[in-house]
């Protein structure tokens, strides 16, 4: 009796502390439970807060540039100081926005494979995969490749894939309409065909030989009064084939780097234009005469206005917005890349978004864990 | 040990004492403990089950409110516009009960594609590319949840401020709405808040428009 009593010492005590300890668990499996929960929603809450504030830094950039009351484009436009760009963002989020001029970079997609030889002649190993991207077959059947591109580069996935670079190197574009003064025939008779018009292979050999032959003989900024000079058996639709082509121009001279300038000026091949850069900062062009006499008085290169005037602009047309967003940590969480289209429809003030790709960062998925 | 035998006999300390049953102290902790416990706990434990129920079934219905509005979102916020119009890629198109269109990933250029199959969304994407290595590495169908009740998508024509039920127009829609309800276990539908998704790639704007 004695002994199992003994036993039963305490029992009252340990039964409470087990019935605690039960009970313990059933509230911490619900405050887990509640938790999660509010982590989840946590997360959700504050992905869709971080994509509002890409979404505003790039309207921020677009008005930015549209707001602009000066008669041309320089770096020294684009740039958005931090403080505002900081209005936009929660004291635990930092970003940068950069906006750049895309329309000044060199287009393989609008550009004749001349100008790729020339301006990949240090790697000639990637104007042989631009090359075989560019023209290789439909089907993909065997190595033989077609008389006109067929393949252009759509996105800049397909540039780091064709370039075997990441990121896309920073001189090249895939963005905006071709110039018709520097086009060949053969990217003549390409885009004539992506503007959904049908042409026979005998009507794309007569296009491509008459476009050669009687090129820049005239000079008009109408696209339809130069289609018209080409005696094609049928002419494209304008409204479409004006989005792929133009004859006025677009490149700006205060973002064009040298080795691009030097394709595009005929007698400027062996220059290095080293001075360019440092001009575009801090003296940049303010009008077409202004770079007129540039090439004149610094180089050398005498060139009429009209012709600068077909191809440069000191307005720039196409712009690319890259909005970084990071942590205080600076560990990547969202890049928002966005290419915009100015002047659609004649009118100035007016764009159009043209691209525009969201990517989420592993700093992102750090944070959430 | 002399003390001890004094007390001992004085009876103030008895050795059976162990052996008669709780002392009043431990009977006082364990009642005392007993009752806070079921005191804080007497609100949960009785609606527990109540509460349970209706905490889950809030909580399936937010999350598929979720899941769907962040899907759509990355689909139709990566949506890509083809410049150009040989056909090669087509554009943008919509019916009451899916849609598909061109978008980015980081496989390159892919069709994406959400439709409603029954009381099921699903999410498709097919590579516009044909290398199959590339096709590996993102699955290729995704169904988002499979207890939908009268799902519709509708899209609204920027330049009429009309929403339609089907789209296919050459230009994209401004928004895409998604409409439905979700049947919980109890047999209660209980709806959606409306997802609508902006498509900002291929809009006009302007300050004069």
């Amino acid at each position: 009796m004695s002994k199992e009593s003994n036993q039963e010492q305490g029992s009252a005590l340990v039964f409470i502390f087990g019935f605690c300890l039960l009970l313990g668990a059933v509230l911490s499996f619900f405050a887990d439970s509640v938790n999660l929960k509010k982590n989840l929603r946590a997360k959700f809450e504050r992905e869709v807060s971080l994509k509002q504030s890409a979404e505003n830094l790039t309207e921020l950039a677009i008005s930015h540039i549209l707001n602009k009351t000066t008669a041309y484009d320089a770096p020294e436009h684009f740039r958005i100081t931090p403080n505002r760009i900081n209005t936009f963002l929660s004291a635990d989020y930092q970003a940068t926005v950069e906006i750049r001029d895309e329309g000044s970079r060199f287009n393989p997609n609008n550009l004749p494979i001349s100008y790729w030889q020339e301006y990949f002649h240090n790697s000639p190993q990637s104007y042989e995969r631009l090359y075989a991207w560019s023209f290789r077959q439909e089907n993909q059947a065997g190595n033989l490749s077609t008389t006109i591109r067929n393949n252009y580069l759509l996105t800049l996935e397909d540039l780091q894939e064709v370039l075997a670079e990441t990121p896309a190197p920073s001189s090249l574009t895939i963005f905006g309409p071709a110039n018709y003064y520097l086009i060949d025939g053969e990217v003549l008779v390409s885009l004539l065909l992506r503007s959904g018009l049908q042409m026979s292979s005998v009507a794309i050999e007569t296009t491509i030989e008459n476009f050669n032959s009687n090129r820049n003989q005239i000079f008009t900024e109408n696209i339809a009064t130069l289609l018209s000079q080409l005696h094609l058996p049928e002419l494209p639709k304008l409204d479409k084939i004006e989005q792929l082509l133009t004859a006025k121009g677009s490149i700006n001279p205060n973002f064009i780097e040298p080795a691009y300038l030097r394709l595009l000026v005929p007698e400027g091949k062996g220059r290095d234009f080293s001075d360019l850069s440092l001009l575009q900062k801090e003296q940049p062009f303010i009008s077409i005469t202004a770079f007129e006499d540039y090439l004149c008085n610094q180089h050398g290169i005498s060139i009429s206005r009209e012709k600068i005037a077909r191809l440069f602009s000191v307005k720039s047309k196409v712009f690319g917005i890259y909005v970084s967003i990071y942590n205080q940590d600076k560990q990547g969480l969202l890049e928002l890349n966005t290419i915009v289209q100015r002047g659609w429809a004649e009118q100035e003030d007016s764009w159009q978004i043209i691209y525009r790709r969201e990517n989420w960062l592993s700093g992102k998925k750090e944070s959430d864990d | 040990m002399k003390d001890r035998f004094s007390a001992e006999k004085r009876g103030l300390i008895s050795t059976k004492r162990e052996e008669e049953g709780f002392t009043l102290l431990e009977v006082v902790i364990a009642l005392t403990l007993t009752g806070f416990l079921l005191l804080m706990l007497s609100p949960t434990v009785f609606n527990l089950q109540r509460l349970l129920f209706r905490e889950n079934e809030a909580a399936i219905v937010n999350r598929i409110q979720r899941l769907i509005y962040r899907k759509l979102g990355e689909i139709l916020g990566n949506a890509y516009l083809y410049p150009f119009y040989d056909g090669k890629v087509e554009s943008f198109s919509g019916e009451q009960w899916s849609f598909s269109l061109p978008i980015i990933t980081k496989q390159g250029l892919t069709r994406a594609e959400i439709f409603i199959n029954g009381e099921k969304l699903v999410a498709r994407w097919e590579s516009y590319h044909s290398d199959e290595e590339k096709e590996k590495d993102e699955p290729a169908m995704v169904v988002l949840t499979d207890e939908l009740v009268t799902p519709s998508f509708s899209y609204l024509d920027g330049k009429t401020g009309v929403w339609r039920n089907a789209w296919h127009e050459e230009y994209y829609p401004r928004l895409v709405q998604f409409n439905a309800a979700i049947e919980q276990q109890d047999s209660k539908t209980r709806a959606l808040i409306p997802i609508v998704i902006p498509l900002k790639v291929g809009q006009k704007d302007g300050k004069n428009l």
